[in-house]
């Protein structure tokens, strides 16, 4: 029987990591079933969606919240009345709020995965407390919204954003074949590292959210047990400048590396010998199933949704976030205890095949498609 | 959507890719490699014809270029007004009148294609009679003017331009130009302007190891010994860019800061200004602290950058944006520069100076500052660099024009 593919419109507007959730969602979801075409900002790249959607529109958005954002929500009311989509689902929270603006009063099903709270960033009460009348508002102005770990269902609970029969947890996930046949890892001597030294190392932006200030104190504790131990910082950010002032300031221009930002993170992650994530707050934290396929015994702070990823003792330790001693302890712990190491590491790579290989993450939204719109009949 | 970009002059007849050179067409090409990379818009190019641009175009399959190629008898009159212009006024204009014929043939031909193009969006490149090639076609989709520079004229076009939807303008300074009351093209209402900065490339300017192979051997070719302080200056050796400011402040400096001088008068052509003889001058009682290095081809650029400690860029007119700011910069090199039209929007808290009597005294103050503190010294080096990397590099120029068109 030829039945009718279900068109899905994805509207994104902040690029970053969830331009990187689309591509692998995208590229696993069956496309005999499904059709998705996507409307996203300037920040974009499209180029990465070619072959896996089926037409692209780019609508210029903003991150700020102002005059244009209406301007960008009747671009999209456009779009949605030219392709007549079965489903809109918008990413993250500018974009949903873009969307759930433009859908009104259209006969579709419509879904938002916020990626991460935006009222559970560290800012101030008042932009906090904005951000949370937002969602509160917008919420019911869409059929479902996506959570991508169970501590964002249950923050949303606690902010009272909606009910929790609205609400539907699909763990994040990371391509999995692509990590397997990942290009070799570059060498220690391009960043001028010896061999046999130990590395610790961290992916992320060089922002407040990622705490590479706390990272740097951490290192110096390390290095005062571990004088040959090296350090990689895989990003780069706003906080650049003030980071390398400090490495300058402490002398440790030779042991601290910041790679800036770049496309291939992982082919640094790979030399580590331990990896680190001291966010302070973090909306799932992809890089840590990452660093598990990569076997790599790690170290993060138990904030937000990590503690849903990380089990302490189990696939890795976990710290409290902004205290560096605490963070130091537990990297020694692990440069120290070779067999504590293996274990948690073998444990990890485990886990992460079983529980976020974004494959599941693509059937169930596939399920959660066809449900809503059975129900909608 | 659909864009298609029209680019053409009268001093010469720059094509894109910038085979020839020109800061405008290296910008767009940077736009075409962008969108190339990213394809967040059908593109088309409308640019004069070269061999060696229609070479380079092959690189950027994704970008549709239209070339258009003026005729054996455009340039023979080209050539001919040239020479006729130059003959009539001595003064340095000249060079803006290269090849009026050829601007002529290419509007004829952008006229007609805007006819029959299916673009939504079109985009002027800077120059005014372009307006022409839109006076009489029945496009009916957005038009928008890329301002380089603030305009002088308004070639008899003033109804174009009050139709254009938005004008994008290299820095605040060309938008609160535009609006003024006395701007050239008529006033132009605020919020039809907004800020489009341009871009420089952070991967060709970079810093380089101080000890490579390249560096040594620039070091000797120009003979700058390793305790030399080096200063250096880039750009066209007229009054409007300032170079004799450096030379004064040298005669403050102690013996071993030396000024090196990149840049002949307009890119290679052979003319010889007074000014020029003025500097040379200037030059002779400073004896071999100064070194001239003539016209440098802009690949070569980012290595004498890493040769200086300080690049002193004394602009001495409203300078619209001042890209040789940026390019010094993003080799992590700090600037000394003056308060000039768009510059101090581009550099950050970098040392920007009011022109004036004291700006030589000013600028050997500031660079012997600078270099005295070697923390503070290697501070603002990398800032430098980040400046222009978060905010002006080329990776993301694509993404911040199609983000200035969704202004309108």
């Amino acid at each position: 029987m030829n039945q009718q593919k279900i068109r899905i419109m994805h509207v994104v507007q902040s690029a970053g990591g969830v331009e990187q959730y689309l591509v692998s969602l995208l590229k696993y979801m069956d496309r005999g079933r499904f059709e998705n075409m996507l409307v996203c900002s300037q920040d974009f790249t499209p180029s990465r969606f070619e072959g896996i959607v089926s037409r692209i529109e780019v609508v210029p958005m903003q991150r700020e919240i102002g005059g244009r954002d209406a301007k960008a929500a009747r671009a999209v009311r456009k779009l949605i009345r030219q392709y007549r989509p079965d489903i809109v689902y918008a990413h993250s929270s500018k974009a949903g709020a873009i969307m759930r603006l433009a859908n009104v009063g259209m006969r579709n099903v419509s879904l938002y995965n916020p990626h991460g709270w935006a009222f559970n960033m560290h800012c101030s009460r008042r932009k906090q407390r904005m951000y949370r009348a937002v969602e509160r508002m917008t919420a019911p102005m869409c059929d479902k919204i996506v959570c991508i770990s169970e501590a964002e269902r249950e923050s949303a609970l606690s902010a009272r954003i909606c009910r929790d029969d609205k609400l539907r947890v699909i763990v994040n996930g990371v391509d999995v074949p692509l990590i397997d046949s990942r290009p070799a890892p570059y060498k220690r001597s391009q960043l001028g590292i010896p061999e046999k030294a130990p590395v610790v190392g961290m992916v992320g932006r060089l922002s407040k959210q990622k705490a590479p200030d706390v990272f740097l104190e951490m290192a110096k504790r390390v290095r005062a047990q571990y004088p040959k131990a090296h350090f990689v910082l895989v990003g780069g950010g706003e906080m650049i400048v003030e980071l390398q002032n400090r490495i300058a300031q402490n002398r440790m221009q030779s042991c601290v590396h910041i790679t800036e930002w770049t496309t291939e993170p992982l082919r640094y992650a790979d030399m580590f010998d331990v990896a680190v994530l001291l966010s302070r707050w973090e909306g799932f934290g992809l890089v840590l199933p990452e660093y598990m396929l990569l076997q790599k015994p790690l170290v993060a702070t138990n904030v937000d949704a990590i503690p849903t990823i990380v089990r302490d003792g189990y696939n890795g330790l976990l710290v409290p976030p902004d205290d560096p001693g605490a963070a130091a302890k537990a990297v020694l712990r692990l440069l120290g205890d070779s067999d504590l190491r293996e274990r948690l590491k073998t444990q990890a790579e485990q886990d992460a095949r079983e529980r976020f290989d974004v494959r599941r993450v693509a059937k169930s939204h596939g399920q959660l498609f066809e449900e809503l719109l059975k129900n909608k009949g | 959507m659909k864009v298609l970009i029209l680019t053409a002059d009268s001093n010469g007849g720059y094509p894109v890719p910038a085979s020839k050179g020109s800061a405008v067409s290296t910008l767009m090409e940077q736009l075409a490699e962008g969108n190339n990379a990213q394809r967040l818009c059908d593109m088309e190019i409308m640019s004069f014809y070269d061999e060696k641009a229609f070479e380079m175009a092959k690189q950027y399959p994704h970008i549709t270029f239209l070339w258009v190629k003026p005729t054996a008898l455009h340039r023979l009159l080209d050539k001919c007004a040239f020479n006729f212009i130059r003959l009539l006024k001595k003064n340095e204009k000249a060079v803006s009148f290269k090849s009026p014929f050829s601007l002529l043939y290419y509007i004829r031909k952008a006229g007609k294609r805007l006819r029959v193009t299916d673009a939504d969006k079109v985009i002027l490149e800077n120059n005014i009679p372009l307006a022409r090639a839109l006076r009489k076609t029945p496009f009916r989709g957005q038009w928008f003017y890329h301002f380089h520079n603030v305009p002088r004229i308004d070639g008899g076009c003033r109804d174009v331009f009050e139709r254009t939807t938005g004008f994008l303008c290299v820095s605040q300074f060309v938008a609160d130009r535009l609006s003024a009351p006395d701007s050239a093209i008529g006033a132009i209402p605020a919020d039809k302007t907004t800020v489009f900065y341009n871009c420089v490339d952070t991967e060709q300017f970079q810093p380089m190891p101080r000890d490579c192979g390249e560096l040594a051997a620039l070091r000797k070719k120009l003979g700058v010994a390793d305790g030399d302080r080096v200063m250096i200056f880039t750009g066209r050796l007229t009054a409007e860019k300032g170079a004799e400011h450096l030379l004064r402040a040298l005669q403050l400096l102690p013996e071993h800061y030396k000024a090196v001088i990149v840049g002949s008068y307009h890119y290679n052509a052979d003319v010889k200004s007074d000014y020029q003889q003025q500097l040379y001058a200037l030059a002779e009682s400073l004896k071999d602290r100064v070194i001239f290095t003539g016209y440098v081809q802009h690949d070569e650029l980012p290595l004498y950058y890493n040769l200086a400690d300080v690049a002193v860029l004394p602009s001495m007119w409203d300078e619209p944006a001042g890209l040789t700011n940026l390019e010094a910069m993003a080799c992590g090199v700090p600037v000394i520069t003056t308060n000039s039209g768009g510059i101090p929007e581009y550099v950050g808290d970098s040392v920007v100076l009011e022109r004036g009597e004291r700006l030589g005294e000013e600028i050997a103050e500031r660079v012997q500052a600078l270099l005295a503190d070697s923390e503070g010294y290697e501070c603002a080096c990398r800032y430098s660099r980040q400046f222009v990397c978060d905010r002006f590099d080329k990776d993301r120029y694509i993404n911040r024009f199609i983000e200035a068109l969704g202004v309108f």
